[in-house]
């Protein structure tokens, strides 16, 4: 059993962490088969804090990452992001590692005769096909959002990942814009993400949501999380980030920029969650959530209030 | 590895990547962990490690290592007790088919111990429930009766009940508690083999060779077959079962798999339902004419791909109709609606996939096999392998749903039973959940053109209704038919057009054409009455006056949510809030020659039938018939049901909503045949004198035998064989439909039900969610009220999917189904379902045999119109699409 980072990153395969992702591709023969098991690496699966910060061991799973009282207290967009998702079940074993770096959800990658950039394929089957959850953002090639509810809403934390136990990026980075149409992230073959690290909380009215058709245990059709400090009733600072609309996860800067300053009411929520579509280029099936973004920005707001 | 389940200390090889529901259920033989979408979006598969649910599918096996895993099978006590939640279950019938029910058991109980722990013995909310379930779903749905339970065993209802009393519903629900019932999925036999089908990629095209050279040298391959079923050697549809191969072990088969070589003529498809609609004469596919199968024998004629009727059986008054619509259409009349409604493909998907296992011995088979028709499937069988009655035997004890997709011979079936045949070892094959969704079962997709004509008396003028229906590789469609049999009394034009594709064919899926049928028809009556200003419920009294359905009407305008309405309501704000009500009708049938046999011996009373319980509880229901007449209970340990295997019974198949009316009535007669039989033995041997009998016993001169004092005293046995026979009243359809070779006949009389719904729209994130509905469901005598129930549940439960969210969906450039998992084939979870109110109205079917009839399709017919009329209602947007998905709220709500 592979006990220390540096032996799990001299191998050649495929991570397997929780194995929810992992397994599934198995089935469909999109892995690596040579698995790299990190149940054995100890220390990864803890919340600690330091100077402020608070560090999140990749192999923490994501129903410990929703529960934990000092998350749900002071990272709360996070915490609800971490117990909105998938299931009960797969949140016990899934890791937050595991969830930023899983794999698209489009059906035209997991279909074993249907074209996909991301199986290596020139060209995206969906694109002319079936794309109703695909993306606003259109930029050419592979139609589907970023799966990773997580990803997202670390962009909203502007928290950075560990890589290798040394190297540390931001979150943004591992993913960068999504052009490469190919990968679902950029760490390289030898990168394991080791840690997850949060910013020095501050007293924040903060918020996840996604909208499904379902109750529940539906992947979003956009989801969003939302930050907001306030002091009085003005907006001193707003973090916005927005899932299922792009190749990558989406900070909307010019939603956050018409927050500040403002104060925090039902208009400005409005006013400004209007721009959230601003640049939306949408494919034919999507146009739907063009309205469906801006609506979905605009309630997380309201509900981030509280 | 070592891992403790159960309490036993187990030590498993693992292969490298190994899943922990393959150790759990073929190494350590724990079958009732089930397999269904090996993708984690069902939860049938949960497992609890170190009391914590988990999805085993999803679980490397790995994981298991030293640590302490609780399958269903685990929780029973040293003494036999079931878990609280086991009890719960039983009791409250939150079960039907018992697929999902292990991995539900399994996350309830750590839901249980969690609830308890925090709150001691009270009750969790609905959504607390749904929140902690939200990772399991059940197909046949099961829910109300789920919630129901959990709630009774986190109050502490069961902590003192001991097992032997739980009142449960279903003879076989703590076999299905347990995890003791085997489907098909679970039978072993030693040294079998496993087996995959290999499809065709191509919606169209000749099968020039097929190399099976380089799987045959795969090790452990045992044979490959060539499987292809068209005497053009042409595949036409993707998913056409082209090659076969077993192997030792699952994973082998599907390598081998991978190495057939096909060689293809690839032809030009017609895959789309657009393209094929558009099709002339000029440009047909002509294939279609000779080799699409289905669909009634009436006259009807082609033009380009689509096949319609020269007038369809159920039009009334169709040329006074047609040109009653006619005229309204050019004089632009104010009192005609003419509306175009289009309703998705929708996969069957029932949790236990299809599958077979093969096993010859010498020249005898036996099969374990999915089906909703053993008795058929059995003279299939002796007629394409020459067997005779004793060469064969059929054993189907649990089916894990059906709703139709097994109610053909699926050829999946005889793959297996070919490749055993071949190489002479048994042979399981069983679909993966792709295969289920793309090639074993959905209803058609449906474009309908419907119009109505009213005028300022309110008067039903005409109606006229063309239904196109993408059936896929068949004739198929019926909706149009259907539909005209809501209001029969009224001039009506109406018909069927099958449009032929090259998709997979579509198969009959509970209430087929009933339900596009009254989403159309029952949105434009809807829109009438807002027209016209009535009450929708006043128009459908004065337009279905049958007395039957004036019961219904009864009851549904007692509800309060539609009591309370207002005419034309569209709320302010955000959420909005309305009710809808429509109508649903369905053909009542029977299988006249259904045979039923009752036998009584010193050891109690059985009774025999080959039907098959497919959830719907039709076990419990002829073992009912039995216990009643005998005034005892169908749990008496004197009670023997043998239903699940292959007989010399003529059994009806399940479907159609014919079971309960073919059996039930028939298993009384029986009943009251060995009877008579019974009371003229114990006169003989005790010389009684003046002997009768009644439903306590026999009754003579000295007083009454009980039966159960008189059957202990029975030298040997006695047995007789009943006969359903036919009605007074009613059409034979025998040949016309051709389901079973023993004849069905359609009643005099449909069972018609009627529903309202109330929805909240979310007008912001396009939600549409169903808070109540009120059924209403007349059907005769209900045999088993609870089983009904359930039924009814589920009946709603599936509309509720079918209305908003299940969409299967073909890719139009490669005829490959793109929604292959329950993932994208959204079917409902506990925490869409509404509260919901049942009530079975008696009246009506006095001229049956039996006094009722089946109420499995009709539960279903109403719910997604009156999902759209309750839509319409609170939005003023009429939704002319389904499903109805946050895109088309959004687009239509502005
Ligand atoms: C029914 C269902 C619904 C779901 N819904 C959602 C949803 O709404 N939102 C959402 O975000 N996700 C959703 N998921 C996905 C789920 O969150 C992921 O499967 C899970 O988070 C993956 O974590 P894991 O530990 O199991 O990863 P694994 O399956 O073990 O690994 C996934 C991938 O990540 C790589 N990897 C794992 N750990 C690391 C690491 N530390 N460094 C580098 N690479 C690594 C692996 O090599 C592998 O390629 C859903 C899944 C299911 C089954
Ligand atoms: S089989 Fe495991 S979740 Fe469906
Ligand atoms: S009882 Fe749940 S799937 Fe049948």
């Amino acid at each position: 059993m592979i006990s220390t980072v540096q032996e799990a990153t001299n191998l050649s395969g495929e991570y397997l962490a929780g194995g929810t992702d992992y397994m599934d591709r198995l089935r469909h023969h999109l892995v690596n088969e040579n698995s790299i098991d990190l149940n054995g690496l100890s220390g990864l699966d803890q919340i600690e804090t330091e100077g402020g910060k608070t560090y999140i061991g990749a192999l923490t799973s994501m129903f410990n990452v929703a529960q934990a009282p000092h998350i749900r207290q002071n990272y709360a967009g996070l915490a609800e992001a971490a117990g909105g998702l998938a299931t009960p079940q797969i949140r016990q074993v899934g890791t937050i590692g595991g969830n930023l770096t899983q794999a698209t959800r489009c059906q035209y990658y997991r279909h074993p005769h249907l074209e996909c950039t991301k199986k290596g394929d020139a060209s995206c089957g969906g694109r002319d096909g079936y794309h109703p959850y695909g993306v606003v953002f259109d930029n050419g090639g592979c139609v589907a959002p970023h799966p990773s509810t997580l990803g997202m809403a670390l962009y909203a934390y502007e928290a950075q990942v560990e890589i290798n136990g040394a190297d540390i990026r931001p979150i943004a980075d591992i993913y960068g814009d999504g052009s490469n149409h190919h990968r679902d992230h950029l760490l390289g073959k030898n990168e394991l993400i080791t840690k997850i690290i949060l910013p020095a909380p501050v007293a924040e009215k903060a918020t996840y949501f996604r909208s499904i058709a379902r109750a529940r245990a539906e992947w979003a059709l956009v989801e969003c999380t939302a930050r907001l400090v306030i002091d009085g009733d003005k907006i001193q600072q707003a973090f916005i980030a927005v899932g299922g609309v792009a190749a990558v996860p989406l900070r909307l800067p010019h939603v956050e920029a018409a927050l500040v300053g403002k104060s925090a009411t039902a208009e400005s929520f409005a006013d400004a969650a209007q721009l959230a579509a601003e640049g939306a280029n949408p494919l034919p099936q999507t146009g739907y959530k063009v309205p469906l973004l801006v609506n979905t920005v605009e309630e997380t707001l309201i509900r981030a209030l509280g | 590895m070592k891992t403790t389940i159960n309490q036993k200390e187990y030590e498993f090889d693992l292969q490298p990547n190994a899943a922990a529901v393959d150790v759990i259920r073929d190494q350590a033989g724990l079958t009732g962990t089930k397999f269904v979408c090996g993708a984690g979006a069902c939860g049938a598969c949960t497992v609890l490690v170190e009391g914590n649910p988990m999805c085993s599918c999803l679980l490397p096996a790995s994981r298991l290592d030293g640590k302490r895993v609780t399958t269903i099978e685990g929780h029973q006590t040293a003494e036999g007790e079931l878990h609280p939640v086991q009890k719960a279950f039983m009791a409250h019938d939150g079960l039907q088919c018992g697929y999902c029910t292990p991995g539900f058991v399994n996350a309830g109980i750590a839901f249980y111990e969690t609830w308890t722990k925090a709150n001691g013995n009270t009750k969790p909310s609905r959504d607390t429930i749904a929140a902690a379930l939200a990772g399991n779903l059940c197909r046949c749905g099961a829910y109300q009766g789920i919630y129901a339970a959990l709630q009774a065993a986190c109050e502490g209802a069961f902590d003192n009940v001991p097992t032997s009393e739980v009142v449960s519903h279903r003879v076989e629900a703590i076999e299905k508690v347990t995890g003791r019932a085997k489907y098909t999925t679970d039978q072993v036999v030693a040294g079998m083999g496993y087996a995959k089908v290999v499809r065709s990629i191509y919606p169209f095209a000749k099968v020039k060779s097929i190399d099976f050279s380089k799987a045959e040298a795969v090790a452990g391959v045992w044979t490959t077959l060539d499987v292809l079923d068209d005497d053009e050697r042409t595949v036409r549809f993707v998913g056409t079962p082209v090659a076969a191969v077993a192997a030792v072990d699952a994973k082998t088969a599907e390598h081998a798999a991978s190495l057939i070589e096909i060689e293809y003529e690839v032809y030009d498809a017609v895959v789309s339902f657009k393209q094929s609609r558009a099709a002339t004469e000029a440009n047909a596919e002509k294939s279609f004419r000779e080799k699409a199968k289905g669909g009634l024998p009436v006259p009807s004629k082609w033009n380009g791909n689509t096949r319609s009727y020269r007038l369809s059986l159920t039009s009334n008054k169709g040329f006074r109709a047609g040109r009653t619509m006619r005229r309204a259409r050019a004089s632009g009349d104010d009192f005609l609606i003419d509306k175009n409604f289009y309703a998705g493909s929708h996969a069957h998907t029932p949790l236990e996939p299809h599958g077979a296992l093969a096993h010859w011995q010498g020249d005898k088979l036996t099969l374990y096999a999915s089906t909703q028709r053993i008795q058929q499937l059995s003279d299939s069988a002796k007629k394409r392998y020459g067997l005779s009655d004793s060469q064969i035997s059929i054993i189907c004890d649990h089916v894990g749903g059906g709703f139709g997709a097994k109610g053909n011979d699926y050829p999946e079936i005889w793959i297996a039973i070919d490749l055993a045949k071949k190489s002479q070892k048994p042979i399981r094959l069983i679909l993966d959940r792709g295969e289920v969704i793309a090639y074993s079962g959905h209803r058609e997709e449906t474009e309908l053109e419907v119009g109505i004509l009213s005028n300022q008396n309110a008067d039903f003028k005409a109606m006229g209704m063309e239904v196109y229906n993408n059936g896929g590789h068949a004739i198929d469609g019926n909706a149009a038919t259907i539909a005209a049999t809501f209001y029969p009394a009224w001039p009506q034009l109406v018909n069927d057009h099958a449009v032929v594709t090259h998709q997979p064919p579509a198969k009959a899926f509970r209430g087929p054409g009933g339900i596009n049928g009254a989403f159309a028809l029952e949105s434009v009556v809807d829109e009438m009455a807002y027209k016209l200003d009535i009450d929708p419920l006043e128009l459908r009294r004065k337009w279905d006056t049958h007395p039957q359905d004036q019961q219904l009407f009864d009851y549904l305008e007692e509800v309060p949510a539609w009591q309370v309405r207002d005419r034309v309501k569209v709320d302010k704000g955000r959420y909005k809030r309305g009710v809808g009500l429509a109508m649903g009708h369905w053909v009542h049938l029977y299988m006249p020659g259904a045979e039923v046999r009752v036998t009584a011996g010193q050891d109690g009373l059985s009774v025999e039938s080959g039907i098959q319980d497919i959830g719907q509880g039709s076990r419990t229901l002829l073992g009912t018939a039995l216990a009643e007449a005998f005034g005892m209970s169908v749990d008496d340990p004197l009670i023997k049901i043998k239903t699940g295997r292959e007989t010399d019974l003529a059994s009806p198949q399940t479907g159609g909503s014919r079971v309960s009316s073919s059996v039930y009535p028939t298993a009384q007669d029986a009943a009251r045949q060995v009877q008579a039989q019974i009371a003229s033995a114990l006169s003989t041997k005790q010389g009684l004198q003046n002997v009768s009998h009644g439903p306590d016993g026999v009754i003579h001169s000295g007083g009454t035998v009980s039966w159960r004092d008189a059957i202990s005293q029975l030298d040997g046995e006695v047995q007789s064989v009943a006969t359903r026979g036919r009605d007074a009243k009613g059409i034979g359809l025998t040949g016309m439909l051709d389901l079973d070779g023993t004849g069905l006949y359609m009643g005099l009389g449909p069972s018609t039900s009627a529903q309202i719904t109330e929805v909240e729209v979310d007008t912001r994130l396009g939600k549409v969610r169903v808070l109540r509905t009120w059924s209403a469901v007349a059907a005769g005598r209900i045999f088993l009220e609870e089983a009904a129930r359930s039924q009814m549940y589920g009946g709603v439960t599936m509309g509720i999917g079918y209305a908003l969210y299940e969409d299967r969906q073909i890719d139009p450039a490669t005829g490959h189904t793109v929604t292959l998992n329950l993932e994208d084939c959204r079917i409902p979870g506990i925490g869409d379902m509404p509260e919901m109110e049942v009530v079975f109205m008696p009246e009506g079917f006095d001229h049956v045999t039996g006094g009722g009839v089946g109420i499995g399709e009709v539960s279903m017919v109403p719910v997604a119109a009156s999902i759209a009329n309750a839509v319409y209602h609170a939005t003023g947007w009429r939704p002319t699409r389904l499903p109805i998905r946050p895109s088309d709220v959004i687009e239509g709500v502005r």
